[in-house]
């Protein structure tokens, strides 16, 4: 969040100081649903918490004061402390984002603002897309008021298919995709950015394979490790563009299509075919994140739409490549059996 | 095996006391099963009855030569599976091969035939063994296993062997061995094999595993019982995911696509494993030359899939690379009968307004 070392030693460099360890607590993702009463409790006490905190501390006092107050704060624009939100948002509009944050969104009132707020605090020059799609609890409302760019359909799109229309409508030289239900801290997606920008990476994934410690596991997470295995690269484990949070560079962009990124298997699969540097960068464990959901695995259960996306991708690997892959066949003279 | 009265009182006493001890204390109850002595002896008298009946004395010649030698082994297994109350379909059981065991000790002691290692096995059909020796192995200590076995028919395909995995091989009597001068590629192999054998139950063999009998023995028992492909259970020895190698995922995912989860990351690429002949001709003795495609086609025709803890070895990874594209090959085989993602259809995505038009 603060670096000690290389920053302005100057009174307002302690302010932001004390006031980013207060801003600390905040940031901290709970999953409420998964704790008993007795937890619940605590969290309910902690947001109250929170609130108070966020009404009266000293940095939201300097923030009221209004924009010149907080200019005087970071003159340069890329000191350690990030500028309000409001006024960067007043700054993208002169020069094109270097970031795009891509968070679609369905119906996920209760996370959507810390989201946005956590993706505008990655980089400098951000812009934060927001596609709503059959929102009704007004998702879209909220990452509107957070600063986020909305882009809002009435009708649900389908699973991923947010990804590919905020990445059509991203002008940024990296993007970034996160999902709009779990709160990830921004220093958690720095690395994700920095492998595109200093690296050269094309595709930055996140290190997450799944819970793969037992002999028999999700079906997802079998497919995910089949794919890589099947693209010649089992170094990739189970990760995947299945799963968030994840980079990729306008060059893959370009190279892979943004349609492409409705069924992330496929997109992944092209990304590695076509010669793109993917890589598996920081592991943040969206497993851990990720929120139940009893009634939606009941009515439509995500598992099988996952895996048939899969498919797809061998099925566009078999057309690039051959029927066999791209993986030979010389030693077998199939016409002695025949 | 013949015992004094005292000594044998005195077996029946210690059988009893384990008996006991096994019922008061739960952690020997769960230790290996002790046959009582005289179930065994009861299979050894049964074995000399048998060897002497009429019919044994005509058909078995005075001889040793080894085809004589082969031909005592299938009367014996013929004789085993008549006195042994033995039905299609109810399994290996452990004490059934102990008393097959000592079955086979009364049989030779009657005939006065040095004593065998054999695995009398009960079996209703008739079994023949196709071995694969790839690459020049010497198929030695496969082939000595395989002669433990009652099969009428034992062929080695050699796959661009040299002189001395051949001799190795023509050591073994009885084996019939098919020495092609090239290099076809080891699944080719499978399918010569298959095509010039023309038994029930036809078990494939690593050559260069030398997988044990008593594993082998529960794949063709489970043809027997009415199964049409039994499989060597591996999901065990694979252990945690995490420590799989590439091809058991791979053959795993296709399994699950293809709607049989349960199989995990069994299949008929991996060796070794048994068909039945009526399928093994409903898939293609020519399709089994590429194995991932005849798994496919053999869950495709919803065939009879065994799994059976052989407790066999870890199956060799060395045709990674051509397993690989093989999967590639099935999986478009089947996309071409159910359409590209199989039985998984994707109704959520609203892809026009991705700008999509691939699907």
């Amino acid at each position: 969040m603060i670096k000690p070392s290389g920053g302005r030693r100057t009174a307002l460099h302690a302010h932001s100081r004390r006031s980013g360890a207060a801003g600390s607590s905040r940031r901290r993702p709970v999953s409420s649903s998964r704790l008993g009463a007795a937890s619940r409790k605590a969290t309910r006490q902690a947001r109250e918490q929170r609130q108070w905190r966020q009404r009266y501390s000293y940095r939201n006092y300097l923030r009221r004061q209004g924009p010149k107050r907080t200019d005087s704060r970071a003159p340069n624009g890329n000191g350690e402390e990030q500028p309000f939100l409001a006024e960067s948002t007043a700054r993208q509009k002169a020069e094109a984002p270097y970031l795009s944050v891509i968070i679609p969104v369905m119906n996920e009132r209760r996370t959507i603002g810390r989201v946005v707020r956590e993706a505008a605090r990655i980089h400098p020059n951000v812009e934060v897309i927001v596609v709503a799609n059959g929102s009704r609890d007004g998702s879209a409302t909220i990452a509107a008021r957070s600063g986020a760019r909305v882009i809002e359909y009435a009708e649900p799109l389908g699973h991923d298919v947010g990804r590919s229309v905020g990445a059509a409508a991203a002008k940024g030289q990296v993007l970034l995709f996160i999902d709009g239900d779990m709160v990830i801290p921004a220093g958690s997606l720095k690395p994700f950015i920095h492998a595109i920008q200093q690296e050269g990476v094309d595709v930055a994934l996140n290190d997450y394979s799944g819970p793969t410690n037992k002999p028999v596991v999700h079906s997802v997470v079998l497919a995910k490790h089949a794919l890589n295995a099947m693209l010649g690269r089992p170094d990739l484990n189970g990760t995947s563009m299945t799963a968030v949070p994840h980079a990729i560079s306008r060059h893959a962009l370009e190279t892979i299509g943004a349609e492409s990124l409705s069924v992330p298997p496929l997109a992944h699969a092209r990304a590695v075919q076509l010669g793109l540097k993917v890589r598996a960068v920081k592991h943040v464990n969206v497993g851990k994140l990720n929120l139940p959901r009893t009634q939606r695995e009941r009515t439509n259960p995500l598992e099988t739409l996952i895996v048939g996306d899969h498919l797809e991708a061998i099925e566009w690997l078999t057309q690039h490549n051959g029927i066999r892959g791209g993986y030979g066949d010389t030693k077998r003279n199939r016409e002695m059996v025949r | 095996m013949r015992h004094s009265r005292a000594m044998r009182s005195s077996m029946r006493r210690k059988s009893g006391i384990r008996r006991t001890r096994s019922k008061s204390s739960s952690r020997l109850r769960k230790s290996a099963y002790v046959l009582p002595a005289s179930r065994l002896r009861r299979a050894y008298d049964e074995g000399r009855l048998a060897a002497e009946s009429s019919q044994v004395r005509t058909e078995l010649g005075s001889g040793s030569t080894p085809a004589d030698i082969k031909r005592a082994q299938l009367l014996l297994h013929e004789s085993w599976t008549r006195s042994s109350n033995y039905r299609a379909g109810m399994g290996l059981a452990e004490s059934m091969l102990r008393e097959g065991q000592s079955f086979s000790a009364g049989f030779m002691d009657a005939l006065q035939l040095p004593k065998q290692d054999w695995l009398p096995l009960p079996l209703l059909k008739r079994a023949a063994a196709v071995v694969l020796s790839c690459g020049g192995v010497n198929a030695s200590a496969c082939l000595q296993q395989l002669a433990r076995l009652p099969l009428h028919e034992i062929i080695v395909v050699m796959d661009g062997g040299d002189l001395g995995s051949f001799g190795a091989s023509r050591c073994h009597p009885g084996v019939t061995i098919i020495h092609i001068g090239q290099m076809i590629g080891g699944d080719l192999a499978r399918s010569i094999g298959a095509r010039l054998c023309g038994m029930d139950i036809i078990l494939f063999a690593d050559g260069g595993k030398g997988d044990r009998a008593e594993g082998l023995a529960q794949l063709l028992t489970a043809i027997d019982g009415g199964a049409d492909i039994a499989l060597n259970d591996e999901t065990e020895r694979l252990g945690a995911f995490r420590k799989w190698d590439n091809l058991s995922r791979v053959k795993a995912f296709m399994n699950w696509s293809l709607g049989r989860p349960d199989l995990h990351a069994n299949s008929v690429v991996s060796l070794p494993h048994a068909w039945s002949r009526e399928s093994l001709l409903a898939v293609g003795t020519g399709a089994i030359a590429v194995p991932a495609l005849a798994q496919q086609a053999a869950i495709g025709g919803k065939l009879r899939f065994a799994q059976c803890p052989c407790g066999l070895g870890a199956p060799r990874e060395d045709g990674a690379a051509l397993a690989f594209g093989d999967h590639f090959e099935a999986l478009q085989a089947a996309m071409k009968q159910q359409g590209n993602r199989l039985a998984l259809p994707d109704r959520v995505r609203r892809r026009g307004v991705s700008g999509g038009g691939w699907q």
